[in-house]
């Protein structure tokens, strides 16, 4: 009855392409715009600063290897922006009522959906550049030390990638300006209850996978170990899948469509279960072996002899200077012990609220079964500083590098100076030697005696010196005297030079253990400690 | 001359409401007009020319193709160019954003020729100086010219224009007539619109809708002519007259069955656009 017109070429005219499947230019031409649209989106540029503004003051340490983690999550706020961006975005046709025009043109509602799927990638690349941005600051500083675990930080733009996607999906099943919103308050009430509970079975379907806590691991264990972030950034890129197929599908389940979202419910369920499945024996065993026996380099230096892990070799320079100082005040027979300062895992971590929790604690059972915590924490007489430099958890207590010259100190006046195993410090005292040693940390810190001086302000009022609120005790081998540190910082006021000679020249009076404090005192000139109570000062917890 | 539409006892309903019942009617490049008062399905058949809404019954064929089949719509899609009753845009987008998305939804990927286009059709609906504007920021001419500027992109071989002068003002209907004749040249036109004025200005040919049914397809001096003899001037209102209003001399135009030995004047496109739809019009003719 009729037959096609075919109109002879206009002025300007553009005739497509002779292509029976243009889908893809379409779709990458107009992804090009929907992410130009997206960079310049209110929402999302509120959201590039926030996270800057996070990571910079979140990720303040400088060890990679564990600020990765918070690196990573630093990008949540990005995510939850685009969340919001690409919500609205996705919501413009049916806000502008744009439908039926478009429902006019040759390019299917599919090809929009995945433009403004893929137009994420501009929040991905933002989210990229500035964890690129905050590892090129941290290696510049030279101080940095650690790799960051690709996995862990890749964690983060997948996140903003799944905020991209899980934007788009919502805009298309629950097509409400409200929904954006009430997704992003709802991710963080849940997230915020599965990184509270380290023991929630839903752990997994946290947002990161921090190796180096269970309360926000997928795994069953935590420290130091990365493997489940493996399967995390498996689980969690399929999950990005589902939701954009997810989003497509609402314009039909087509057969390529279908089959693609099948294969990533596949993925992502292996990768849940990969990220779930209990430890075998072995990776138990070794796990319990990377605790106990870790790999370690040392290095000779002045007569000392230096122990950290490869990534860590950075600090043996950084020890060195407040090692020597402490030395260089003590006789030079005291070098001839052969001092080892060898790096070791503090047997109290951290919580977020700056409350001490024993590490073992934070072991799974299977493993915590096998570490033999002997081994771990020897009383091997070494000085065992942590991994941070200076050590600062940013809870009361500043450290100022006392955290390793009260180690050496007690190391060079004959006390233990780091903690074995999970014994409780012994204690010396109302001893010379106690009070010798804490004066030789706060003379040889690189941050002089103002970390002797935090601990005096912020201990308790019990007869021993705590850390206050501090979360990380620093595992000294010996609970000072509140009595002996006041000694210590009298004489710190005095002259180093005054005090350094009559240290030397009655070092071994002053460091025999029967020496009471109150001899010092007297040999400075200065009143004596006062007494201590005997509360918990039994014979057993007597240092050697 | 080849023919662009073909309809045959085409049918829609929404619910019991038949919003179109039965329409035939053939267009060939050029431009077609379709008039009728509210309520008349010119929309419902717009919709269904644009291949946005799917008829109940009937046969459609557009620009050689069946709209009800995948292929078919995909290829009249390409060739198309529509303007709806309600034009919607991106309120946030500039006139350029906007025309350029459309253009990408249109299949045109190549950057520089895309933008060439847009520029193109925004000068030719005198939106060249404020395409950087945001759209919300236009007035509802310029918004009306946005919406006509997409629906020239790619120079469409059927362009469907639902009431597209609506809210223009004269000069802007004067532009825009100069642009849509100028496409009309090698496309095929339907506009649908309340404005006689516009479809004497424009069309070779006029279809009526009432109620949805054709009540006249045909030229636009024969939807004139129906008048002739029909249309007169008096002091009042004549008792015979089917309507009738006072004119701007003060006589009154009356339109019916005259009587003898009156002034009888030239009839317009509007005098018989109104016989045909009688009183469903009157509020229009008020």
């Amino acid at each position: 009855m009729t037959a096609a017109v075919t109109s002879p070429d206009a002025v300007g005219r553009v005739v497509p392409p002779d292509d029976h499947h243009p889908m893809a230019r379409v779709v990458r031409a107009l992804t090009r715009t929907e992410a130009r649209r997206l960079a310049r989106h209110p929402s999302f540029l509120i959201g590039v600063a926030l996270s800057v503004l996070l990571i910079r003051t979140a990720a303040s340490g400088n060890i990679l290897t564990e600020a990765d983690g918070d690196v990573a999550l630093g990008l949540v706020p990005l995510a939850w922006a685009t969340l919001i961006a690409t919500n609205l975005s996705a919501l413009r046709g049916r806000r502008d009522g744009t439908a039926e025009l478009f429902d006019s043109l040759p390019s299917a509602p599919a090809t929009r959906t995945t433009a403004q799927l893929l137009a994420g990638w501009v929040a991905v690349v933002a989210g990229m550049i500035v964890l690129v941005g905050w590892l090129a600051l941290e290696w510049r500083s030279g101080i940095a030390v650690g790799s960051p675990n690709v996995a862990q930080l890749v964690i983060g733009p997948l996140l903003v990638a799944g905020a991209a996607a899980l934007g788009v999906l919502s805009a298309r099943w629950l097509p409400h300006p409200l929904v954006g919103p009430l997704l992003v308050v709802g991710t963080a009430f849940v997230q915020g209850g599965l990184s509270e509970s380290g023991t929630s079975p839903l752990r997994w379907m946290a947002f990161a996978a921090d190796a180096t806590s269970p309360a926000a691991a997928p795994g069953d264990d935590g420290i130091g170990f990365p493997g489940p972030v493996d399967w995390h950034v498996l689980y969690i890129g399929g999950t990005i899948l589902i939701a954009g197929f997810l989003a497509v599908a609402r314009h039909g389940f087509a057969r390529r469509v279908s089959l693609a979202l099948a294969g990533a419910v596949a993925v992502t369920g292996v990768a849940a279960v990969g990220q779930t499945r209990p430890l075998s024996d072995d990776e138990i065993r070794h796990r319990a072996a990377l605790l106990t026996n870790p790999a370690l380099e040392c290095e000779l230096r002045s007569a000392v002899r230096y122990c950290a892990p490869a990534d860590f070799r950075v600090r043996f320079g950084q020890w060195e200077g407040p090692v020597e100082a402490v030395l260089g005040r003590a006789p030079a027979a005291v070098r001839d012990r052969g001092l080892v300062v060898s790096m070791r895992d503090l047997n109290v971590a951290s919580n977020a609220d700056c409350t001490p929790t024993p590490l073992l604690r934070l072991l799974s059972p299977r493993v915590r079964a096998v570490v033999d915590p002997a081994a771990m924490w020897p009383a091997d007489g070494a000085v065992h500083p942590d991994r941070e430099w200076p050590w600062d958890e940013e809870c009361t207590f500043t450290d100022h590098g006392v955290a390793l010259t009260v180690q050496v100190g007690a190391w060079a006046v004959g006390l233990p100076p780091a903690q074995a195993a999970t014994s409780s410090p012994c204690q010396a005292s109302g001893q010379a030697r106690s009070v010798v040693a804490l004066w030789l940390a706060g003379q040889s810190a690189p941050g002089g005696a103002g970390g002797l001086a935090d601990i005096g302000r912020a201990s308790g009022p019990g007869a021993t010196v705590d850390f206050g609120d501090s979360a990380n005790q620093p595992s000294w081998g010996v609970a000072y005297a509140r009595g002996d540190l006041a000694l210590a910082l009298a004489l710190l006021e005095r002259p180093a030079d005054e005090i350094g000679a009559l240290v030397l020249d009655h070092w071994d009076r002053l460091v025999d253990p029967a020496t009471p404090a109150s001899d010092l005192a007297s040999l400075a000139g200065l009143p004596p400690p006062t007494a201590v109570p005997a509360d918990g000062g039994s014979a057993a917890l007597r240092c050697p | 001359m080849t023919t662009t539409i073909s309809l045959s006892s085409l049918e829609k309903s929404y619910g019991r409401t038949r919003a179109v019942a039965g329409v035939d009617f053939v267009a060939e490049p050029g431009i077609t007009g379709l008039l009728g008062p509210n309520g008349a399905g010119k929309t419902t058949l717009m919709r269904m020319l644009a291949t946005v809404l799917a008829p109940d019954g009937g046969r459609l064929r557009l620009l050689g193709h069946d709209p009800g089949q995948p292929d078919g719509r995909l290829a009249i899609r390409r060739r198309l160019g529509y303007v709806p009753q309600e034009p919607a845009y991106h309120r946030n987008f500039t006139a350029f954003e906007f025309v350029d998305y459309v253009a990408i939804l249109k299949e045109m990927t190549d950057r520089k020729a895309r933008h060439d286009e847009v520029r193109r059709v925004l000068e030719l609906v005198a939106l060249a100086d404020v395409s950087g504007k945001k759209i919300k920021s236009l007035s509802g001419g310029m918004r009306r010219r946005v919406a006509l500027a997409q629906a020239l992109l790619g120079a469409p071989e059927l362009l469907v224009l639902d009431e597209p002068t609506a809210g223009l003002d004269p000069e802007q209907r004067l532009r825009f007539r100069e642009v849509v004749s100028a496409v009309a040249t090698d496309a095929t036109v339907v506009l649908s619109t309340h404005q006689t004025e516009d479809v004497s200005a424009l069309c070779q040919r006029v279809v009526v809708m009432h109620e949805g049914v054709v009540r006249y397809d045909g030229s636009v001096r024969g939807l004139a002519e129906g008048a002739r003899g029909r249309v007169w001037l008096a002091a009042d209102r004549h008792p015979s007259a089917r309507l009738s209003w006072r004119t701007g001399d003060g006589r009154h135009r009356n339109i019916g069955d005259a009587p003898p030995g009156v002034d009888l004047v030239e009839p317009s496109v509007e005098d018989g656009y109104l016989l045909l739809v009688g009183h469903g019009a009157q509020d229009k003719a008020a």
